[in-house]
């Protein structure tokens, strides 16, 4: 009946980002904007696909494209049109900026690499066929890459090898499910686990979450996550960690749940994979206290989110064995709800770092400080990125990790996880709070106190910019707001994609348990009714400098972000790395520095052996090659004999 | 309706009887050390005082500084309506435990970008021990209210609690209960900055943790911090009072529940408040880097809650 439409939607969905990723090749000038406009235009049509899917139903296509493998088609059913809606709005808020920035110029071959990420991500996160899906995965790999090598290219490869090490787990745990359903169609498979067999299917969960892992940060691959987020630009970064990861977890959650499907019996796997992810949880918020640059800070806490996410899976792998669907539903939910908001905050908190750092031309964050006089309306924005990323209501953040919470308290008394749950619960605790220091440190010692370093600081981001950044502010109060309303479509959404029997008790009751708008209405209240009243009394507000016991204050004299996280520092520091670096910068006016350093330990005790031992082994292999045309002709004939006796003897 | 009115009344009286209890706290610290000391009401005075004064703002502070003060008092606000005191049902059923703990993270959160507002030392350094400090609270915070929840039944709805409580009768005395509230009791002097955690009298000195942020304020914006961080303790109590020993409540509106209910919270309030107060005077404030020991005992017990919530 919508058949027409839907050949329309699609088409004005990724005709326009298929246009620009040519555009952006051509060499003039004004290329990249067109490019970034076309781009612009596929991710606003994006947005439409979840209004369009509660007007008329899934939207299935299939690409005219000759292949040997199946067809390529898309499904567009509840889940991925809601992800793709979000992830658009996200897009369409990151190309807003990146076009209105006014010092960054966009290139045309960024812009093209750009609309090649849109056009895989949202393939990713509706294809229906395996080779499709694989495609579009591959590719989104392919253009974070392009994107990213920019300035450090070491980062880039990092990325692309960690990356493809995943992408190589999620094709086999791909192909070993097509052995055994033999349909290309994913939309056939369900419940394939039934037929793989316990250790199959367990097998294959654990590739899935290890593949997908690599993209989301799961230790020990997060090794390029850092790195490459200090070093790409900074839309890369905020497409990166947040589109990029909806589509991961998206295609995990459909693998899990839908294609392969817990039962159960699943309980070891379950539980090592909580243990895996609540060490990423804890460790990526712990390692983010001692980071000195803001996006590295971001770059740990995206890890901390997503392990998060990675967490509610496997608690909802866990309840397949005894719990009920309703529960398991409540906690997907929770998961799929957490990673919607982490991208809005997410980008949002990315660009407005972004804009600092163009504006301060500073990327440490103790060269910053005072922002919030120079640029007000940039700390606001970011004080909601800030709030939201630290779970207080009534942002976001805090709806899905209030259903986190729940959900695990609901499973109490589920047999086999009585001590589980409350760990899962202190993880939950534990490393969402220390976020929270992190993102008030993020923000205290960029946007408040007094500016640390002496640069003038040029506010050449424009105005227009903050049009973007406000819409995403205003997503992420709206869907804190509304978070009961999205928890019910979400919840039927994974009944719809999973073999989870429909349950709505337990989704109806935590919706009467908490009423969002009201809570949120009655603190407004409160805060203005506060203000109105003591503005009443007018009363004179005078201002002077700081209180300092007398002497003149520098810019030197206020605590420093990596003072303010020592503390914790010292009560942790068994699971920090060694100090690699005190550096003493003494300059002529007998002023010192001193700054601290810490090692990333999976680097120094995981990564440098396994180099050390490949170049050993290469060095040992090379010094076989060493150039004579004499020992070659040895070797060949060494190779022609041992040849010529094997055929002798089979 | 006639509950309705109760509940907003006992929010109202919480709200009005803050001041008087950390006045009753300060009168009974001084008592224990052999002086005088001021007038219960005397935090009443000091409130009074500071809104009537005019202030003066740091120049390097921002916008945000300013709106703090409103944002704490407006947080404190919607938490003294959420939290039972006398009767069962509260104002504004709203929200449950858990978003009760967030709330006291966001007031944590503001107090704590408001230290950094001037760029000085002592509110840097005030809210860094604050954050380190509160690290460790908040996991225990959440678990000593899950084995609550646990052991009523897995509602995490703020009034379904006492009802659950009572209703279940001496039974309920489990060691999971006393457990989860000798955690609660534990955060409950941490959150409030009372020693061994903090030394709320001190003015200025290198030990402190909450004053500290509260250095750059004066005026309007410091009574009103006082205020809410006098409501914070109140909330605290009676969270300790009406969740984990709930008899004595109004279970009806009838006036001779109501009176009982009254006399009961009273009672219990006064009593916790004399314990902080007989600590306050026995126990030297811990060095910052015994106090990780002090709050893993009260995760510890709070996990023991839990475990013997299906041991036993």
């Amino acid at each position: 009946m919508f058949s027409v439409y839907e050949e329309l939607f699609i088409s004005l969905m990724f005709i326009p980002a298929a246009a620009g990723a040519i555009v952006g090749m051509i060499p003039i000038k004004c290329s990249g904007n067109v490019a970034a406009f076309l781009c612009g235009t596929s991710a606003f049509f994006g947005i439409l696909s979840y209004p369009l899917y509660l007007y008329g139903g899934d939207i299935a296509f299939t690409f005219p494209l000759p292949s040997a493998w199946g067809p390529y088609s898309i499904l567009i059913d509840e889940l991925p049109a809601m992800m793709i809606s979000l992830s658009s709005a996200v897009f369409l808020a990151v190309l807003a900026h990146m076009i209105f920035s006014v010092s960054v110029s966009a290139e045309g071959r960024y812009s093209s690499t750009i609309c090649a990420l849109f056009i895989s991500c949202m393939l990713a996160m509706c294809a229906d066929t395996v080779i499709l899906l694989l495609i579009a995965w591959e590719a989104v790999t392919l253009s974070t890459f392009l994107m990213a090598s920019g300035k450090n290219g070491a980062a880039a490869w990092k990325f692309l090898v960690i990356a493809h090490i995943g992408g190589l787990m999620v094709i086999c745990a791909f192909l070993v499910m097509l052995s055994y359903s033999g349909d290309h169609t994913l939309s056939s498979w369900s419940d394939l686990g039934n037929a793989m067999g316990l250790p199959a299917s367990c097998g294959a969960i654990a590739l899935l979450f290890m593949g997908f892992g690599t993209k989301l940060g799961l230790i020990p691959f997060h090794v390029w996550i850092p790195d490459l987020y200090a070093s790409a630009p900074t839309h890369t970064s905020a497409l990166m960690s947040t589109v990029s990861s909806n589509a991961a977890v998206m295609i995990l959650f459909k693998s899990i749940f839908g294609y392969i499907g817990v039962s159960e019996g699943m309980y070891v796997l379950a539980v090592i994979l909580m243990a895996a992810s609540s060490f990423t949880a804890v460790w990526s918020a712990l390692e983010s206290l001692v980071q000195t640059e803001p996006k590295r800070i971001l770059a740990y806490s995206g890890m901390e989110n997503m392990a998060l996410v990675l967490l509610c899976f496997s608690i909802g792998i866990l309840f397949s064995d005894g719990g009920s669907p309703g529960l398991m539903t409540v906690v997907l939910v929770a998961g799929l709800f957490h990673v919607m908001n982490h991208s809005v905050f997410k980008s949002l908190m990315i660009l407005a770092v972004g804009s600092a750092e163009d504006c301060t031309g500073e990327t440490a964050i103790e060269k910053m400080g005072g922002l919030a006089k120079i640029m007000p309306a940039f700390s606001l924005v970011a004080l909601v990125a800030v709030l939201s990323m630290a779970a207080i209501p009534p942002f976001n953040g805090f709806a899905s990790e209030w259903l986190m919470i729940q959900s695990m308290m609901g499973g109490e008394g589920i047999h086999m996880t009585e001590i589980i749950l409350p760990l899962g619960v202190a993880v939950l605790g534990i490393s969402g709070m220390m976020a929270a220091v992190s993102y008030a440190r993020l923000y205290g010692f960029m946007f408040l106190g007094r500016p640390r370093s002496e640069k003038p600081v040029s506010s050449k981001v424009g105005t227009a910019v903050l049009v973007p950044m406000a819409a995403l502010a205003l997503l992420c109060f709206a869907m804190g707001i509304f978070c009961s309303q999205i928890m019910e479509k979400l919840a039927r959404g994974v009944a719809a994609a999973t073999s989870i029997p429909s349950d709505d008790s337990f989704v109806n009751h935590l919706s009467g348990t908490l009423n969002m708008p009201i809570m949120a209405g009655i603190l407004l209240m409160a805060i203005f009714a506060a203000y109105v009243l003591s503005r009443a009394f007018r009363k004179k507000s005078a201002r002077s400098p700081t209180w300092d016991c007398g002497t003149p204050l520098d810019e030197n004299m206020q605590y420093s972000s990596m003072g303010f996280s020592q503390p914790l520092v010292r009560v942790f520091h068994p699971l920090y790395g060694d100090v690699v670096e005190i550096s003493d910068d003494e300059s002529s006016e007998n002023r010192k520095r001193y700054s601290i350093k810490f090692a990333e330990p999976f680097v120094e005790h995981l990564y440098v052996p396994i180099g050390n031992l490949i170049m050993r082994g290469a060095r040992r292999v090379g010094s076989t090659q060493n150039g004579n045309i004499q020992t070659y002709l040895g070797y060949i004939l060494a190779v022609l004999v041992v040849l010529l006796v094997a055929v002798r003897f089979v | 309706m006639i509950e309705f009115v109760l509940s907003a009344a006992q929010s109202v009286l919480m709200i009005a009887l803050a001041p008087l209890f950390a006045g009753i706290l300060k009168k009974a610290k001084a008592r224990m050390q052999h002086r005088n000391g001021s007038s219960i009401f005397q935090p009443y005075r000091d409130v009074a005082k500071l809104l009537r004064k005019n202030e003066t703002v740091s120049e390097s502070s921002s916008l945000l500084f300013r709106f703090i003060p409103y944002v704490c008092f407006g947080s404190m606000v919607l938490l003294s309506l959420m939290t039972p005191f006398f009767f069962v049902d509260v104002a504004a059923p709203y929200g449950d435990l858990i978003s009760m703990v967030y709330i006291f993270t966001l007031y944590r959160l503001m107090m704590v970008l408001g230290g950094l507002e001037g760029g000085s030392v002592f509110g840097g350094m005030g809210s860094s021990r604050e954050m380190m400090m509160s690290v460790l609270i908040e996991p225990s915070l959440l678990l000593s209210l899950m084995a609550l929840a646990g052991l009523t039944g897995g509602s995490t709805a703020v009034s379904d609690i006492p009802r659950e409580l009572i209703g279940m009768g001496v039974i309920v005395l489990a060691p999971a209960l006393v457990l989860a509230a000798s955690s609660f009791f534990i955060t409950l002097l941490a959150e409030n900055s009372r020693v061994p955690f903090d030394n709320p009298s001190t003015h200025l000195e290198l030990t402190m943790v909450h004053e500290g942020m509260l250095v750059e304020y004066s005026g309007r914006g410091l009574g009103l911090m006082d205020l809410s961080s006098m409501m914070r303790l109140m909330i605290f109590s009676s969270m300790l009072c009406t969740l984990f020993f709930p008899w004595g409540m109004a279970l009806t509106a009838s006036p001779f529940a109501i009176f009982v209910g009254l006399a009961a919270i009273f009672a219990k309030v006064l009593f916790v408040t004399l314990a902080i107060a007989l600590i306050e005077s026995y126990l030297a404030k811990y060095r910052l880097f015994r106090l990780p020991n002090l709050l893993t005992a009260s995760f510890a017990l709070s996990l023991m809650a839990m475990i013997s919530l299906y041991i036993l």
